[in-house]
């Protein structure tokens, strides 16, 4: 099925930042130097607490917002050079989903006519053509075809979701953007779209970027996973190592603040103490300083610079270039 | 600040020996809508012992909330108890006036709810709200009621509680601020805690942080919790009893190391393996179908559209409670 040229990224982001002016000296500094590739076929997971950019990277990467540093390119080409064709390729490419398919779908249509929105806009196929493709989708995603005849409205919270991922697929994109896709789903619809998510992309080698605010889900669904806090990526891994072998403390934070999977194991948890300081005015040097139990001197005069370590990358003065 | 309360509490059977400190007794509720009569609790039975925590896990819709709410008297003006009891302190909480349950409502049974964002009020500033509490309460004023709303927010981990006193909910994170509604509803030194998924809205650290907090209360308070939530690892973490709910029944009900160990509702077992957990790679079980909507009730089981071991018998009639090993029962016919 994949006519996919697999040697170039789907998607890159080279020390991309987004900064928000809110007034003259009140900058967020939402995204800061990321640097991230994404393959083709694969699933990269994001994950880190509220506000640290999550979903700004994703308004990037579907380049619904221009960073306001560095480059952002898709298939290698950065999105300031586009032409009119390739803003063309780009929207018969890349698709995505949002957390709340209550808010996503347009509640004035009609589900055949949400699954083949793409395909009018994309392509000149006929109306006949792109309603067969509708009903294809539907037994891709789990539904009954009676249903592209209802309306959103009409259909329960995992249903839409589904039909938002129909939606995406129409045009067989080569990049997926999953915002939290199953945050609102409950736990036995979770896994219905976890298990489709993993054997679409195994059938057609769609490239997912996964944002995920529970660290099971995205481990499971994620080939590599980065970690982000406030703004910077600090440590980046394939998800086995990243679980088995945290090496950033914040990493290590967030694993140790996660729950038990069975009651034998209750109470282990060390949740990080503290919360996120402001994005308006981070703190200097390493971000994570002021919540970090192995924060050094230098950790808050001196950003610490990425360096690879096994698989991955880390950002933390207790690899390598600690003074 | 110090977000690690004490040390977990021990294996729950230690506390069996007590009475119930609350009876629940084959409640039922209906909601009246445009499709008619609709049930929304079927028979929900179970027992909350003195400082223990009982998990009420279930989807969507399956009737936590009302639970809770039927408990709490707060439920919505079309929905009306048709039948059961709720026994607290040996008597009917559903027999009481609304005079005699302000006796009861945030000084022996409180709550926190769903949503922590708005339930706070976004205009009035965080000491008035818990200041009111205390007045409500305890019937403090003045200094005493200020010096006690410090106390309490002081107690759940609130920073500067002088200061924060004069912040507006908008001020604060959501942490601070579910934080804070677990202050409030602590003013009156309740007996038992219902908490309705109150950690949803919150990031992983945030939400751990908050669980020992409340495993601190519970132990400094003697509370007996009542712990709403859809997330089995939550379960795990903080419960001794657990209560599965499915279309508006406890469909499974026992022990926290018995479900989770030996779970003897298809449900129960098929939820339990839909979860992802941490590190694991096997394909997860799946549940087929949806959840029901409870304004079409079929005749049997209504979990049997879904059960991969339903039978004809399934189909045709409702499945009784059947009693298991100490105290663990399950809602099905095949229940073993
Ligand atoms: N248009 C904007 N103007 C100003 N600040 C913004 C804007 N968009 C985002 N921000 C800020 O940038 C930071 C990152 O926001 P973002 O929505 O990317 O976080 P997130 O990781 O997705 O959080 P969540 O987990 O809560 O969804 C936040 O501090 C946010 O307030
Ligand atoms: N005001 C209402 N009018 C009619 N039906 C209602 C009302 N409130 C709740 N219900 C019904 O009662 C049932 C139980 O709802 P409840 O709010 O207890 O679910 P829940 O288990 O708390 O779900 P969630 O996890 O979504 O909070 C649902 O089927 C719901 O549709
Ligand atoms: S650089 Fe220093 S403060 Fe930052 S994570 Fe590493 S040890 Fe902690
Ligand atoms: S009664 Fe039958 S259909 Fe219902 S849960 Fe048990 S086995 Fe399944
Ligand atoms: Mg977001
Ligand atoms: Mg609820």
């Amino acid at each position: 099925m994949s006519a996919m040229t697999a040697d170039v990224p789907v998607l890159e982001f080279r020390n991309a930042s987004k900064h928000f002016a809110l007034s003259r000296d009140r900058v967020v500094r939402a995204l800061d130097g990321i640097d991230l590739v994404l393959e083709a076929g694969q699933t990269i997971g994001v994950v880190g607490e509220s506000g640290c950019g999550k979903t700004t990277l994703s308004k990037l990467a579907l380049m619904l917002q221009r960073p306001t540093g560095g480059e952002v390119l898709f298939r290698d080409m950065e999105v300031g050079a586009f032409g009119r064709e390739d803003w063309r390729r780009f929207r018969t490419s890349v698709q995505a989903v949002f957390q709340d398919p209550w808010s996503s779908l347009n509640p004035r249509m009609r589900v055949i006519d949400i699954i083949a929105e793409p395909l009018v806009a994309s392509s000149s196929m006929p109306r006949v053509e792109r309603e067969a493709r509708a009903a294809r989708l539907m037994d891709d995603v789990g539904l009954p075809r009676a249903f592209l005849s209802r309306f959103p409205h009409e259909l329960s919270g995992g249903q839409r979701q589904r039909v938002a991922i129909a939606r995406a697929l129409s045009i067989e994109p080569r990049l997926i953007v999953l915002d939290e896709p199953v945050s609102s789903l409950d736990v036995s619809i979770r896994s219905q779209v976890i298990n489709l998510l993993k054997d679409l992309q195994e059938q057609r080698g769609y490239g997912y970027l996964l944002i995920g605010h529970d660290l099971a889900t995205v481990a499971y669904i994620s080939h590599r996973i980065a970690v982000m806090y406030l703004g910077r990526i600090v440590e980046i891994n394939t998800s086995a190592e990243l679980i088995s072998d945290p090496k950033h403390p914040y990493t290590q934070g967030l694993l140790a603040a996660h729950l038990a999977d069975h009651p034998a194991q209750r109470g282990r948890n060390v949740p990080l103490g503290g919360e996120v300081p402001s994005p308006l005015s981070p703190p200097p040097g390493c971000h994570f300083h002021t919540r970090c139990p192995k924060a050094m001197e230098i950790c808050s005069r001196v950003e610490p610079m990425s360096i690879s370590s096994g698989a991955g990358l880390v950002a933390c003065h207790l690899y390598g270039q600690a003074g | 600040m110090n977000a690690h309360g004490p040390s977990p509490s021990p294996h729950p059977s230690a506390r069996r020996s007590e009475a119930p400190l609350l009876e629940v007794r084959d409640l039922t509720v209906e909601f009246k809508t445009r499709h008619g009569e609709v049930r929304a609790l079927d028979r929900v039975s179970f027992d909350l012992r003195a400082g223990e925590t009982l998990g009420i896990v279930g989807e969507s819709g399956s009737g936590k909330s009302v639970t809770a709410r039927s408990i709490m008297r707060l439920l919505p003006r079309n929905a009306r108890v048709t039948g059961g009891e709720i026994r607290y302190d040996g008597r009917d909480l559903l027999t009481l006036s609304d005079r005699e349950f302000r006796g009861i409502r945030g000084k022996a049974i409180s709550m926190v709810l769903q949503d922590p964002l708005t339930s706070l009020n976004p205009v009035f500033r965080i000491g008035w709200q818990v200041g009111e509490a205390v007045t409500i309460q305890q019937g403090l004023r003045g200094a005493a009621r200020d010096a006690r709303s410090v106390d309490l927010l002081r107690g759940v981990n609130i920073p500067a509680p002088e200061i924060r006193l004069h912040n507006y909910p908008h001020e604060m994170s959501g942490g601070m601020r579910q934080r804070v509604v677990s202050a409030t509803a602590l003013a009156g030194n309740p007996r038992i805690l219902i908490c309705d998924e109150p950690t949803t809205a919150l990031d992983a650290t945030i939400q751990a942080q908050f669980l020992n907090l409340l495993r601190g209360l519970q132990e400094a308070y003697g509370l007996a919790i009542i712990f709403i939530t859809h997330d089995f690892s939550v379960v795990a973490e903080m419960c001794d009893r657990v209560a599965v709910m499915y279309s508006g029944q406890i469909r499974e009900r026992g022990d926290v190391f018995e479900i989770f160990d030996h779970p003897a509702h298809p449900y129960t077992r098929a939820l339990l393996a839909s979860v992802p957990k941490l590190g694991e790679t096997e394909r997860l079980t799946t549940i087929p179908g949806q959840p029901p909507s409870s304004a079409n009730k079929l005749p049997g089981c209504a979990f049997a559209p879904r059960c991969p071991i339903a039978d004809s018998v399934c189909h045709a009639s409702e499945p009784p409670d059947m009693a298991l090993r100490d105290d663990h029962t399950s809602l099905c016919w095949r229940a073993q």
